[in-house]
């Protein structure tokens, strides 16, 4: 058995429309926007990546683990992080690793900002855990953060460790060119889960997968920007991902002794909302387990991090006993499947401040040439010394 | 027949707040017809709340003719039906227009 005992969210305040994108560029028809659901879509600041927003996921996550009973919180004191005036995870600095237990910290992100290093370290150092925890970082596209989770699961679950840190960060967005039609939906985001043995706010249930190699969208060793392949088709037809998501949900529900109905709420691909609604379908979803809970129309596409916000989205207002079930595919990846089951703690454990909801609806419009600038389209020279020279 | 005012008001007596948990929308209904009329309704934290006239920038607007308004939220037609008929017009994005229809207990006729 396994769970989530806390969870935190990070989404940029930017944001861009879609009308401003095809005022600029024409390259999709009007009645597009409306079709595939574009809204706005996360614009990162200068200052933010793959790292800072996992930092900020996961910062929120350990403190509201603090927060909410555990470990952390005990071993703090309930009042002294109040009484210090910061907070329980920054109070405990170098013991936050051993108060909450967490013995790896895993990274899922198809955009980590280095090509080798371990970005799961800086992360790790960022949260002051300390050198003995493990850190590694996954990357298997849009579904990174789905196979981090199942790999960390096999750690607690087989008893190497007793809590884990899954941190599932991505900004798309950075790694989109301009005049791409995915730029009309590319965003950011991260998801922090901190999971355990114990059942926690949300009960993980089995998993099931589904992969081989398919050229859908990709990015090639040294390129910055993803690269279509196949998947342009896929931007209409959906070509690879119903090749991956209707096995792998048939074989999960076969192997659950499940149905659709067994279900209150699904978390589905949503890069675009055509992608929500083939999968609702093909699947054998009812579009109200399934619609209210996606994302793209309001923040884009935050890559691997867009089905966890989807699920911390339902976790800031499911009720207990509920069974969620999470369809979750990558480019060339092939798609995961799992579920959790939401405890009585959810009701006292989830987060009353900065949920999903308060973060999207917390937002800053830009227009398209701020966004070039802030996501770093519009390069200078590397010799250039100022703005004048 | 069924006028438009008392068919609008009567959204929140047949709302379903269960599926409506986090999906917070601001929906025009800009009406023409029999009764040219403009209601906002709110949906926030599970509650629904109807204003005559543009009240707030929507994310959704369902235009066309008030008498249709009235035949889909009373039974007689059934939403796809007229929206595939382009009776009424339905403007953001196509998720949130389809999930809009599986929020009300719309009694069922013939």
């Amino acid at each position: 058995m396994s769970g989530i005992i806390a969870y935190g969210n990070a989404i940029p305040r930017r944001r861009i429309e879609g009308t401003a994108i095809r005022a600029v560029w024409g390259n999709l028809a009007e009645s597009f926007l409306d079709m595939l659901s574009i809204g706005e879509r996360a614009v990162l600041g200068s200052d933010e990546d793959t790292l800072t927003l996992a930092v900020s996921a996961a910062r929120s996550c350990l403190e509201r683990a603090g927060a909410s009973g555990t470990d952390c919180a005990k071993a703090l004191g309930s009042g002294a992080a109040k009484a210090l005036g910061i907070s329980a995870a920054k109070a405990l600095g170098s013991g936050a690793a051993k108060a909450l237990g967490i013995g790896a910290v895993v990274l899922g992100t198809a955009t980590s900002p280095y090509a080798s290093k371990a970005a799961a370290n800086v992360l790790k150092d960022a949260l002051d855990l300390g050198a003995e925890v493990l850190a590694c970082d996954v990357q298997c596209a849009e579904k990174s953060g789905s196979t981090a989770l199942i790999l960390a699961r096999g750690l607690i679950e087989s008893g190497a460790v007793a809590r884990a840190l899954v941190v599932v960060a991505d900004t798309p967005n950075r790694h989109t060119p301009p005049g791409n039609v995915t730029e009309y939906v590319a965003g950011a985001g991260a998801v922090a889960f901190l999971i355990g043995k114990e059942a926690g706010l949300a009960e993980f249930g089995p998993w099931k997968t589904h992969s081989w190699d398919q050229n859908d969208y990709f990015r090639l060793e040294g390129e910055r920007f993803v690269r279509s392949g196949a998947g342009f088709y896929g931007w209409v037809a959906n070509w690879g991902l119903l090749d991956h998501v209707v096995p792998a949900v048939a074989s999960f529900f076969e192997a659950t002794a499940t149905a659709p109905a067994d279900y209150s709420k699904f978390v589905v691909p949503q890069k675009t909302g055509i992608r929500a609604l083939m999968t609702m379908g093909k699947c054998g979803l009812d579009m109200m387990q399934v619609l209210p809970y996606v994302l793209t129309q309001m923040i884009g596409d935050a890559g691997a991090a867009q089905s966890f916000l989807s699920l911390a989205h339902i976790l800031d207002w499911a009720e207990p006993d509920e069974r969620i079930g999470i369809v979750d595919y990558g480019s060339g990846a092939g798609c995961d499947v799992w579920s959790v089951r939401t405890t009585q703690a959810l009701a006292a454990g989830r987060p009353e401040t900065d949920r999903v909801l308060d973060q999207i609806d917390d937002k800053i419009l830009v227009d398209y040439a701020a966004m070039l600038k802030l996501e770093q389209k519009m390069l200078r020279p590397a010799d250039q010394l100022s703005n004048f020279y | 027949m069924s006028k438009v005012a008392d068919v609008i008001k009567t959204l929140p007596a047949i709302f379903k707040p269960e599926k409506a948990k986090g999906w917070n929308r601001v929906i025009l209904f800009d009406l023409a017809g029999d009764e040219p009329s403009k209601w906002t309704v709110t949906i926030e934290n599970g509650a629904c709340t109807v204003e005559e006239g543009q009240t707030k920038e929507p994310k959704l607007t369902i235009s066309g003719n008030s008498e249709y308004i009235c035949q889909m939220f009373t039974g007689e037609t059934p939403p796809m039906k007229l929206v595939n008929a382009k009776l009424l017009r339905m403007k953001g994005p196509m998720m949130d227009s389809i999930a809009f229809s599986g929020l009300w207990n719309i009694p069922k006729k013939g």
